[in-house]
């Protein structure tokens, strides 16, 4: 990184957290309670006034400067930057289909894409199947934790293609087209406060345009956007476990047990020890990802080792804080359903570490 | 290996001696206590599938919503089970069966929904802690607020306050009691005492009627003066607190107790030596081999959520149960459930044969349970025997002839079975939502509900940390020490 792209990573870094003092810790409770509560008015405005749902992932730059701001948003609230994330990666599907100037129109929230974060990408594990009919495209079926879904203008997802061995199909449906419903915002683990839901679709006839890609290329594109996606993914687990550590360091020194500060006790510095380790892996990771230097096999098995290692670490964090760490008053709890949620993000993390071994054969490794 | 569905069913649900073989084998010399075990397992099998599962996810969305919400309705069904009486001895109106049959019912009941057997569990730790104090007439007070509230319907549940806000592992070892910045003091006045300060964490303090505080009388010096004390929720100077808003075992309350010259009579302290020592560890050699068998719960909790997941889904068109990385997995987290259990087993037993099982449930007191009609067990005259300062005495020396080496043994054992079990748990949890990608995220399929519920086992009875040093204490240490022949 130059020194000029070293001072941008500065000011978007800087903004982002100054977003997420002044607009994220007020809003706590309801990230907190959401779907329960609604959203601040404001939130997802100031979120969009950031500008890190611009940021493309076709550059390194651009990704640093993507994972930095969601790693500094993270450590109050990943929620949000799951859904920046979101719509990032549904935009790099677009641009690499050639197909950026059919995203949503609309104002505000409404401009934003949603997608299933957690599946894995172009697997089309059991969602909607896709039947060609004349000039139009038909969906049935349900695209699961979609998110963003009760926020944004349209969704990228993948269908099955029932004319083609049920092999992936990467579509941008319109989320007000007729026979396409949005349930109800879902709650879930961690990332509360980032609307998701299922998206239904009875017999939505949408025009054959909306199919982004062909079978092959359906696949390649998600994958390639998943894969372009990672350090900024990770860069939200590394927010998560940073917030964590830097609680559990501040209360090792305020707690007293057994006559003396807790952090004078080996046990709790272990814990610390460990937590310090898990970050340091996590971050420096998330900064190695949004690069292109690493091997496709050693890049999948950084992703999921460090973001097993972001769960683990938080779940320390909790341990660390005793029964306050259990309370909702000392964002522990928070850090543990947010980094655990995140060890989801772009499906599990043996599937990622099976692809990890898959590529490392491929690369011809050892011959 | 590809799942057949047909050889599946047929092993659906284990056996008593599939999930117990060491109890199986035990029956054998104790047919008794086996059948006893048996019935509890098949009773607690039933209420989970009739009410606990069903009710689980909606009581967690109610207790979001409002952290005061109780399932009254779980309580009540679970009281015309005749749960809360599982181990309240025959003359106290329960059904006399021991501790360890309870355990049972809890890993059952926890691995439908942790929350809610913590709910209907928790007392567990009150009656454990009035038996260690020998105070017969305080016992037999605290099992009849259980039994007879069951008879009409609704138990009069308790709580066991021992936490402080500026002490929580100091005061669950005698060691760290010594160093402890307590807020909490019982200060005798005429006819009574006056308690002041607060307790956090209470589980089930908001409901409870009577809460069994632990307090020094003087908190310059708890070691020679914790006493245990019954407070009614009435008493003149009590309120609760803050009901906490907490990660998991949302079902079960956790409140904050507030004392502020709360004024009880001299009756309600139990008549005992001071508590820190022999009282303490047999307490929590017995409780905490019972947390291990929540670790087992939430393991097989885990297991079973993950298993049905496997069996419905696929990825990429392949049921993932047909995948080798899920059967791995999955044969995993049976082992861990196995495991756990296994440990926690070892526990139990190790508790009535050296521990405060032994006290209850077991000697002339169990001999009675078994052996006497219940006509005769509850009729007035036996309760008088039982009920009197000779039963006390006795029970009291008894605890006090116990050795040391009979103790350390028991808490070793419940230790070592919380740490693994609760570890295990949680790893199996970690397992499930691998398994379960999407699905185990949201709150509605019930699986990352386990994971949440799941830790504060590593946290509460002592932490998993302070319960390592337990092992080393009593396990590594003593026995070590016994064997070169230096003192401990
Ligand atoms: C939901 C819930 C329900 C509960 N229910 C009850 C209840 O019914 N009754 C009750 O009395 N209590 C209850 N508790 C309290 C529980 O038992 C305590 O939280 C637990 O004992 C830990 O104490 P603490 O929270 O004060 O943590 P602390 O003691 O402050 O510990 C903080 C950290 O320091 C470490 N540590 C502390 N001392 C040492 C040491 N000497 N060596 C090494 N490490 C050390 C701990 O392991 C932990 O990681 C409950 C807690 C929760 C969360």
């Amino acid at each position: 990184m130059n020194q000029q792209q070293r001072s941008e990573v500065t000011i978007v870094r800087q903004t982002a957290a100054r977003f997420a003092r002044d607009v994220l810790v007020p809003a706590r409770h309801a990230l907190l309670h959401h779907p329960d509560e609604a959203l601040p008015a404001g939130l997802l405005d100031g979120l969009l006034g950031l500008g890190l749902h611009e940021l493309g992932l076709e550059e390194e730059g651009e990704r640093a400067l993507l994972g930095a701001g969601l790693e500094e948003l993270s450590r109050v609230a990943a929620a949000p930057a799951s859904l920046v994330l979101a719509h990032v990666i549904a935009r790099e599907c677009l641009r690499q289909t050639g197909a950026l100037e059919r995203a949503p129109a609309a104002e505000g929230a409404g401009a934003l894409l949603a997608l299933p974060l957690y599946a894995e990408p172009g697997l089309g594990d059991e969602g909607p199947s896709l039947r060609q009919d004349g000039a139009a495209i038909v969906l049935d079926g349900i695209a699961e934790l979609v998110v963003g879904a009760p926020l944004a203008g349209a969704a990228v997802l993948v269908a099955r293609d029932a004319g083609d061995r049920e092999r992936p199909a990467l579509v941008l449906a319109p989320l007000d087209a007729p026979g396409v419903s949005v349930g109800p915002a879902l709650l879930t683990l961690g990332m509360r406060g980032a609307p998701t839901a299922d998206v239904r679709f009875s017999k939505a006839r949408l025009p054959a345009t909306a199919r982004l890609a062909g079978a092959t290329e359906s696949g390649v594109v998600a994958r390639d956007a998943a894969r372009r996606a990672r350090g900024p993914a990770l860069a939200i687990a590394a927010g998560v476990v940073e917030a964590s550590l830097r609680t559990a360091t501040e209360y090792a020194r305020e707690r007293y047990q057994g006559g003396k500060q807790i952090v004078d006790h080996q046990e709790v510095r272990a814990l610390l020890a460990g937590m310090v380790e898990d970050l340091a892996l996590c971050a420096e990771a998330a900064e190695l990802l949004c690069g292109d230097a690493l091997a496709e096999s050693r890049a999948l098995a950084l992703f999921a080792r460090a973001k097993r290692r972001a769960a683990h670490a938080t779940c320390d964090g909790v341990q660390l804080l005793g029964g306050n760490g259990y309370m909702e008053d000392y964002d522990q709890e928070r850090c543990l359903r947010d980094a655990k949620q995140a060890q989801a993000l772009l499906g599990r993390t043996d599937l990622a570490a099976q692809a990890a071994t898959e590529a490392w054969l491929a690369e011809g490794a050892g011959s | 290996m590809k799942f057949d569905p047909d050889a599946f069913a047929a092993g659906a649900e284990q056996s008593f001696a599939q999930m117990y073989p060491v109890l199986a084998a035990l029956g054998q010399h104790r047919p008794r206590m086996l059948a006893d075990y048996e019935r509890v397992l098949a009773d607690a099998r039933r209420f989970r599938r009739e009410h606990l599962e069903p009710s689980a996810l909606r009581v967690e969305l109610e207790v979001r919503r409002n952290p005061e919400y109780v399932a009254e309705d779980i309580i009540c069904a679970a009281s015309t089970a005749g749960f809360f009486g599982t181990m309240i001895p025959k003359t106290f109106g329960g059904a006399g069966l021991s501790f360890g049959a309870m355990i049972v019912g809890l890993e059952e009941l926890g691995a439908g929904c942790l929350g809610l057997s913590n709910l209907l569990g928790v007392h567990g730790l009150a009656i454990a802690t009035v038996s260690a104090t020998g105070d017969i007439e305080g016992m037999e007070k605290v099992c009849r607020l259980l039994t007879e509230g069951e008879r009409r319907g609704r138990p009069n549940l308790l709580s066991t306050a021992i936490t402080e806000p500026t002490a929580g592992t100091d005061v669950e070892d005698v060691d760290l009691l010594r160093k402890a910045r307590l807020v909490c003091e019982a200060t005798p006045v005429r006819g009574g005492y006056k308690l002041n300060g607060r307790k956090v964490f209470i589980s089930n303090g908001s409901i409870a009627h009577t809460h069994v505080v632990i307090m020094p009388t003087d908190k310059k010096n708890p070691v020679e003066t914790t006493f245990a004390f019954l407070v009614e929720s009435t008493a003149p100077g009590f309120r609760v607190g803050r009901v906490e808003r907490k990660l998991g075992q949302k079902a079960c309350p956790a409140a904050e107790l507030v004392f502020e010259d709360c004024f009880v009579p001299e009756t309600a302290r139990l008549n005992s030596k001071a508590l820190p020592g022999r009282a303490i560890e047999l307490v929590l050699g017995a409780t905490r081999g019972g947390v291990g068998a929540w670790g087992a719960a939430a393991a097989r909790g885990a297991y079973e959520r993950a298993l049905l997941h496997a069996r419905t889904h696929k990825v990429s068109g392949r049921w993932l149960i047909d995948e080798q990385w899920v059967q791995i997995k999955l044969a995993n987290m049976w082992k861990n459930v196995a495991l756990a259990r296994a440990l926690y087993v070892e526990a139990m037993l190790s508790n009535e044969l050296f521990g405060l099982s032994q006290l209850v449930s077991g000697g002339a007191m169990g001999a009675l349970q078994q052996r006497l009609p219940r006509a005769v067990l509850e009729s007035q005259a036996l309760r008088k025997l039982v009920v009197s300062r000779r039963t006390r005495e006795a029970l009291q020396g008894q605890i006090a002839a116990m050795e040391e080496w009979e103790v350390d043994t028991a808490s070793a054992w419940g230790s070592a079975s919380k740490v693994a079990g609760t570890d295990l748990g949680m790893e199996n949890c970690h397992l499930a939502l691998e398994i379960c990608g999407t699905a185990g995220l949201r709150h509605d399929r019930g699986i990352e509900k386990i994971y949440r519920d799941a830790k504060l086992l590593q946290i509460y009875e002592g932490t998993n940390q302070l319960n390592r040093l337990e092992v080393f204490h009593r396990g590594v240490l003593r026995a070590t020490a016994r064997r070169s022949g230096g003192a401990a």
